[in-house]
Parts: structure tokens; sequence; C-alpha cells
């Protein structure tokens, strides 16, 4: 997992995502992150290589250390094949350092 | 005779298929994406929620306040032709930023006549320790309400059907009446017949 410093950081996606069920399509190419008053932000950007199934991702937010504060729910992925999805999600608190990003597709 | 064949095997399909059928209750996961219609659902109903949560509770208004900002609940309009319970939505930000710490929300219009009731069922029957009762006039006022609006857009032809919903929210300053934060969710739905 990538410790936030500074006002802005490139974690390795690897440590800070997962991928489960058909996801082959859907590539995650970028995240970055930020901090605004004192609030995580995130941009995840995912390359959609013409996904069949329907996506969805979420956000698991967790204090220093990585104890869950904030296991946000399934959102859909807009189906935007050939293109690069930006996603932002935002922290509940400021107690929320680290994250985990996970893609999934839906049952 | 010859029916005999055939009624075996009518008996076995009858059989199989009382063997094989999926009748039950089971629980599903209240989190996951649900596709079932096209109509407002709890997908959207999480995704607003959080959205708007979340974003309200970045700004500067709400994070940088030295203690926490107290707000009201007012009304999210549904502008749409679709039954949404927008309370619902409020309901689910309210409780969002409530865990935070960082916003206290005072009673709504809607809540007033139970916060009142309560009141004077203390300070009026009776029945309690003068110690123990809460007084008449110690309300505390929001500084802030929350509202907004829900629209739609619907299309269709006759194989799609598009909806787009476009999710309005504001924090209004009650005393200078200046909207401090404001923030909007779009869902697009689209259906293939």
């Amino acid at each position: 997992m990538s410790v936030i410093i500074g006002c802005s950081s490139t974690p390795s996606i690897e440590d800070v995502s997962t991928k489960s069920g058909s996801t082959d399509d859907l590539e995650i190419r970028e995240i970055r992150t930020t901090v605004k008053n004192n609030i995580l932000v995130v941009q995840v950007s995912i390359f959609d290589d013409g996904q069949k199934d329907l996506g969805s991702y979420r956000f698991d937010w967790m204090n220093e250390q990585e104890v869950s504060l904030h296991l946000e729910a399934w959102k859909p992925l807009p189906s935007t094949p050939g293109e690069i999805i930006k996603l932002q999600g935002i922290a509940p608190s400021p107690e929320a350092t680290k994250f985990r990003f996970d893609l999934s597709s839906v049952d | 005779m010859k029916n005999i064949p055939l009624i075996i095997t009518s008996l076995l399909i009858f059989i199989l298929t009382g063997c094989s059928s999926s009748k039950g209750v089971s629980y599903g996961d209240p989190q996951k994406v649900e596709t079932l219609t096209i109509e407002f659902g709890s997908t959207d109903l999480n995704t607003v929620a959080e959205t708007m949560a979340f974003s309200l509770g970045q700004s500067s208004v709400i994070a940088n306040a030295p203690t926490p900002q107290i707000v009201t609940l007012a009304e999210i309009k549904n502008k749409t032709r679709e039954y949404i319970d927008t309370r619902a939505i409020t309901a689910k930000i309210r409780t969002a930023l409530t865990k935070t710490g960082r916003v206290k929300f005072a009673v709504s219009i809607d809540e007033m006549s139970s916060q009142t009731d309560e009141l004077e069922r203390q300070n009026q029957s009776g029945l309690y320790s003068e110690s123990s009762v809460n007084q008449l006039g110690g309300m505390e006022a929001a500084k802030f309400r929350l509202e907004g609006s829900v629209t739609s857009i619907v299309k269709q032809t006759k194989d799609v059907k598009d909806v787009y919903y476009l999710f309005n929210l504001t924090l209004v300053d009650n005393q200078t009446g200046l909207v401090e934060w404001a923030d909007e969710k779009e869902i697009r739905k689209v259906e293939n017949r």
C-alpha cells in the first residue's frame, strides 16, 4: 500500500487495486492521488478495450493502520469502448489516508 | 399399452422438474450493482448519496471549520415523472456525513413535529423531574441547509430506452443566503429491448 506524502503522488497500481470477475478488457492505466482540504482524493484512469460485461468499481477507505473505515457500495462503470474512463474517489474523512480500488464485473 | 412410454416419460419430466426447482428466498448483497430494470434503483441511490456526501465533506466550508457545522435537511425536489424517494437520498447523505464527525444535523422541518412533541411532553406533563427535563428555547439553529433537485430526460425508440438523471445539491448559508457549496451527479441508463 502507498503512503500519501505531499500534495500529489502516483502509487503503484498493483499495490492499491484489485480486479475480479470478467474484467480482462478493462485496464487500470493510472492512479493519481492528491490531498484537498486534508481529504484524500484519488483519480483512477481505466481503458475500456470493448468490455462486454458490465463493470463496477468501489473504493475501500482505510486509516494508516489499513483498517477499513468505509467500504463504498459498488458503482457501475460507464460503457465507453475504446476510451479512457476517469473515476474520482473522495475519502470520507481526514483519517482515511490509504485506500484500495476494486474493479469487478457485474453478475 | 402404446401410451405407457409416453406416460413414463411425462412422469419423469414432472419429477425431475420438481427436484430441480429453485424456489425459496436468498439474501443478496445490498451494495452490489443492480440492473434489473431501468428505473431508479438501489445502485443509483448509493451512488448519488456517497458521491454527494463525500464531495460536501471535502468542501472548505465543512473540512476547514474549527468545529462541526450544523446543517439541516431541506427538500430535494423530484422533478421527474418517476417515483423517487428523495428522503432516502438525504437520509443516506446525513448518515455518511454524521459518521465523519464534521457535520451535525439539526432536525428538519419534517422532523420538527416529533421534536416539539417531545419537548412539550417533558415540560408540560408534570411527569419528569425538573433537573432532567430539557428546557424550551434550547434548540440549536442550523447554520446551513442542504437542498436540491433531481430531474430526468427520457428518450426512447422501438429498441432503446435512454434515461438521464441529473441530481443537484446545494449548501446554503441560512443567514446570508449564499450558496457555499454545490455539486451535481449525472447518471445515464440505457435499456436495449
